[in-house]
C-alpha cells in the first residue's frame, strides 16, 4: 500500500472519533439551554468584556513602558471614551437595540426554544436573575461541569 | 367464655386499630421520606458550597463541601483542572481558595479558604453502602440555589462504557444537573459517603467515589500535595467463563519497565491474589491498586498450569496518565509495520491476548 | 457537493434550504432539524481540529448559536452545507489563535480511546489481531501529529481526509482557491507521512 494511502484511511477513522448517539440526542436540548442562558448574557458580557479589556489594556500598560510612553495616553482615551458609551447605553436601555427583547431571529437578541413553562411563569429574565448572587455575575457565561470527559480513564486494565 | 370473647373482641380491635395505624404510617411513608431529606439537607446546607475555577476559555462552575472547621473542602477534579486557583462562595461572600491537591485519576480536588470555624460534614462509612441504600445529594445546580435529591445506591461501578474508573464508584439514581459535581452524596444519617464526580444518562444517575477512596487520596495530599498511584505493571483481561461460572483474571502483558517486566510473571496466568484480595472479577485488581502504597511490596499468587505460584513485587508509582500507559506496550516499529502490510487473522475472543510481542518483554 | 446532506438523507426528510426559508420565516423550531443534521459532522471537525472534546462541546454551541443569530445573511447561492462548515471552521481558527495565547499547555483528550475507532482500524485490516494499546498508541500519535501542523493546514486535512470534502467545497468554506486546497493538502500530507514514518510505509 502506498504510503499516502495508508496516511489518508488512517485519517479516514478519526472521523469516527464523536461522542456517540446520546450525546447528540441531548444536544438538541443543551443547545436550547445554551442559546437561552446567552439571551440574558449578551449585554452584560459585552460590559465584562470590557472590564476585561480594560484590565488587561492596565496589565500591559505597566508591564511594557515604552507602551505606556507611545500609546498609553490615546489607547487610555480610547478606552475611557467607550467605557462612558456602554455605561450610558445601559443607563438608557432605550437607546440601545441590544436590551429589547425582539423575538425575530435577525435581531441580535432573542427567544428561542419551545415555549416551556419558564417562558409562562413570566420573562426569563426576571426568573433568571432574580437569584444570581453577585458571585455568579462575577462568573458570568459559566460552563456548569458534569464531569463527563475530563476523569483520566484507562482503556486497559492493568495493576 | 365471656371472657374469651371479650380477648377475641379486643383482639380484633387491636388489629383494626393496628391496621389503621398502619394505614396512616403509610400515607405517611412520603412525608416521612421527605421530613427527612429536608433534615439531612437542611443540617448540611452550610456545608456546601459553590465552587468556580478559571481553565481555558470560560469559567467553570460546580459545588464543593467543607471537611473540617477551618475552612477545608472538597471538590471534583473536573472544576479545576489545570488551575491553581479557586473561588468559593460561603456565607454570600466570595473567597480565594487555595489548591491543597488535585488529582485527575481519581477525580479528587481539595481546596482551602482562609476561614476560621466553617460548618463541615462528618465523614460516614462508605463501605456500609448496599445495594438500595438510600442517598442524599445536596448540591448547586446551574446558577440556581442549593437543592437535594434523593435516590437509591443503583450499583458499584468500575467502568462506565468502554472505560475503566480508578477504583469501584457508586452509581446513584440520584438527578444531578450540571453545576452539582463535586458535591457531597450523604447517607441517611446525613454523613457524606460520596464525592459526585460524573453525570450519566442526561443526569438521571450519577457516579460518586466512595469516601474511603477519597480519604486515601486526601492522605496522600496531606502526605506531599500529590496522588500517588501505585502498580506493578501488569495488564489483565477478562478470560473466558470456566465451567465453575468464574471467569478468571488472565494475564495479558506486562508494562516495559515496571517491576513486573523481569518478575517471572507471563501472559496467561491466572490472578488469583493481590496482596490480602482475592481476585475474581476484574475490577477487584483495580481496588487492590488503587489502595495500594508505593514503595511497598505486594503479593501477587498466580496460577500456572494449574500449578500455584506465589511473586513479590514492589509497587512503584503509576504513570500519570493512562496514555502514558498505553504508550508503554506499545512496542514499537515491527510489530505495527507487519499488520499494515498482511493484516492478521482475527484471533478468537475467548483467548488471552497473547501478542509475541509482549512477551518479549 | 452542493445537494450533499440532502442526497445523504431520507428522501421524504427537507432539503436544508427549506428548512432555512422555513426558520426564516419564522418556525425557529425548524432550526432543530438543521441542528441534527449537523452536529455530528461539525463536532467531528472541531474536535479533529481542537484534540479536546470540553472545548468542541462550546465550540459546536456557539458555531449554532452563531449561525443561527447570522441566518439572515446566508445567501442561497452557496449551499448551506459549505456555509456553515465555513463558520464552524472560521469560529474554530479564531478560538485555536486565542487558545495558543492564553494557554500554552493545553490539555488533548487523546485519552479518549473510541471503542468504534478501535472496532475500525480492526474491519479496515489496518492493524490485525487484539492489541488496543498499539491501537491507542497510534491513535496518540495520530492526534499529536495533526496537533504539530498549522492551524490552516490542519483544517484542510480535517475537511478533506477526515470529513471527505471536495476540493472545491473545502475552497469555498475556507475562503482560498482550489490551488491553494491543493498545496496545503501536499504539504500537510508530507509533513504527516514524515512525523508517522514509523507507523506507515
Amino acid at each position: 500500500m502506498k504510503k499516502e494511502d495508508q496516511l489518508q484511511q488512517l485519517l479516514k477513522l478519526k472521523q469516527r472519533e464523536t461522542p456517540g448517539e446520546a450525546y447528540f440526542d441531548a444536544f438538541v436540548d443543551e443547545f436550547h439551554r445554551y442559546q437561552r442562558t446567552s439571551v440574558l448574557q449578551t449585554r452584560k458580557s459585552w460590559i465584562a468584556r470590557w472590564r476585561r479589556a480594560l484590565s488587561e489594556l492596565a496589565e500591559d500598560f505597566f508591564a511594557t513602558p515604552s507602551f505606556a510612553m507611545q500609546s498609553g495616553f490615546a489607547a487610555t482615551a480610547v478606552v475611557v471614551l467607550t467605557t462612558v458609551l456602554v455605561f450610558w447605553g445601559e443607563l438608557n436601555p432605550g437607546t440601545s437595540n441590544q436590551g429589547s427583547m425582539a423575538m425575530t431571529p435577525s435581531s441580535e437578541s432573542y427567544v428561542y426554544g419551545p415555549k416551556s413553562l419558564e417562558d409562562a411563569a413570566g420573562s426569563p429574565a426576571e426568573l433568571n436573575m432574580a437569584h444570581l448572587t453577585s458571585f455568579d455575575r462575577d462568573f458570568e457565561n459559566s460552563s456548569y461541569v458534569t464531569g463527563e470527559s475530563t476523569l483520566a480513564y484507562d482503556s486497559v486494565l492493568a495493576f | 367464655m365471656i371472657l374469651c370473647w371479650r380477648f377475641k373482641h379486643f383482639l380484633i380491635i387491636c388489629l383494626l386499630v393496628a391496621i389503621f395505624l398502619n394505614n396512616g404510617n403509610a400515607q405517611g411513608v412520603f412525608d416521612s421520606i421527605s421530613k427527612e431529606v429536608n433534615k439531612i439537607f437542611e443540617a448540611a446546607s452550610p456545608s456546601v458550597v459553590k465552587v468556580r475555577a478559571l481553565s481555558g476559555t470560560r469559567p467553570r462552575a460546580g459545588t464543593g463541601f467543607f471537611i473540617d472547621n477551618s475552612g477545608t473542602l472538597l471538590t471534583s477534579y473536573a472544576i479545576i483542572l489545570d488551575s491553581n486557583k479557586a473561588w468559593v462562595e460561603y456565607q454570600d461572600k466570595k473567597f480565594t481558595a487555595k489548591v491543597l491537591g488535585k488529582d485527575p485519576r481519581s477525580g479528587v480536588a481539595l481546596l482551602k479558604i482562609d476561614a476560621q470555624k466553617t460548618p463541615f460534614l462528618t465523614m460516614g462509612d462508605s463501605d456500609q453502602l448496599k445495594m438500595a441504600s438510600g442517598l442524599v445529594s445536596v448540591a448547586y445546580p446551574y446558577n440556581l440555589p442549593l437543592a437535594p435529591a434523593f435516590g437509591f445506591v443503583t450499583g458499584f461501578d468500575v467502568r462506565y462504557l468502554n472505560r475503566f474508573f480508578a477504583t469501584t464508584h457508586i452509581r446513584a439514581n440520584v438527578a444531578i444537573s450540571p453545576g452539582q459535581i463535586g458535591g457531597p452524596l450523604l447517607n441517611t444519617k446525613g454523613e457524606v459517603v460520596g464525592l459526585m464526580v460524573l453525570a450519566v444518562q442526561k443526569g438521571k444517575e450519577c457516579y460518586a467515589l466512595p469516601m474511603t477512596s477519597v480519604k486515601r487520596i486526601i492522605s496522600d495530599f496531606e502526605a506531599g500535595g500529590e496522588a500517588r498511584h501505585g502498580w506493578v505493571g501488569v495488564g489483565v483481561v477478562e478470560g473466558p467463563v470456566l465451567e465453575s461460572g468464574e471467569r478468571p483474571v488472565v494475564v495479558s502483558n506486562l508494562f516495559r519497565g515496571t517491576p513486573a517486566a523481569e518478575s517471572g510473571l507471563q501472559p496467561g496466568d491466572i490472578v488469583k491474589k493481590i496482596g490480602k484480595k482475592p481476585i475474581q472479577i476484574p475490577s477487584d485488581i483495580l481496588d487492590a491498586a488503587f489502595f495500594s502504597e508505593v514503595g511497598k511490596p505486594v503479593e501477587v499468587q498466580i496460577v500456572r498450569k494449574g500449578k500455584k505460584l506465589v511473586f513479590d513485587l514492589p509497587i512503584v508509582e503509576r504513570p500519570e496518565e493512562s496514555a502514558a500507559v498505553n504508550s508503554l506496550i506499545a512496542p514499537g516499529r515491527d510489530t505495527l509495520i507487519a499488520p499494515f502490510v498482511s493484516p492478521e487473522p482475527k484471533k478468537s475472543q475467548v483467548k488471552p491476548v497473547q501478542a509475541p510481542a509482549t512477551q518479549s518483554y | 457537493m452542493a445537494d450533499h446532506a440532502s442526497s445523504a438523507s431520507e428522501p421524504e426528510e427537507p432539503k436544508d434550504g427549506e428548512l432555512v426559508d422555513s426558520v426564516l420565516a419564522g418556525n425557529v423550531n425548524d432550526y432543530d432539524g438543521l441542528v441534527r443534521r449537523y452536529a455530528d459532522r461539525l463536532y467531528s471537525v472541531i474536535y479533529n481540529m481542537t484534540s479536546n472534546h470540553e472545548d468542541t462541546n462550546d465550540l459546536l454551541m456557539e458555531v449554532f448559536d452563531k449561525a443561527f443569530r447570522n441566518l439572515p445573511k446566508y445567501k442561497r447561492n452557496a449551499s448551506f452545507y459549505t456555509w456553515i462548515y465555513r463558520v464552524a471552521v472560521n469560529h474554530t481558527l479564531n478560538f485555536l489563535q486565542k487558545r495558543k495565547k492564553h494557554r500554552n499547555n493545553m490539555s488533548l483528550n487523546e485519552l479518549s480511546f473510541d471503542e468504534r475507532f478501535e472496532q475500525d482500524l480492526k474491519d479496515n485490516r489496518v492493524i490485525g489481531g487484539d492489541k488496543s494499546a498499539e491501537l491507542s498508541e497510534l491513535q496518540k500519535k495520530l492526534n499529536e501529529s495533526l496537533q504539530k501542523l498549522s492551524d490552516e493546514h490542519r483544517a484542510v486535512v480535517v475537511l478533506y481526509d477526515i470529513d471527505g470534502m471536495s476540493h472545491a467545497d473545502i475552497a469555498e468554506t475556507m475562503n482560498c482557491s482550489e490551488g491553494t486546497v491543493r498545496s496545503r493538502l501536499h504539504y500537510a500530507h508530507k509533513h504527516l507521512q514524515k512525523l508517522l514514518n514509523t507507523y506507515i510505509g
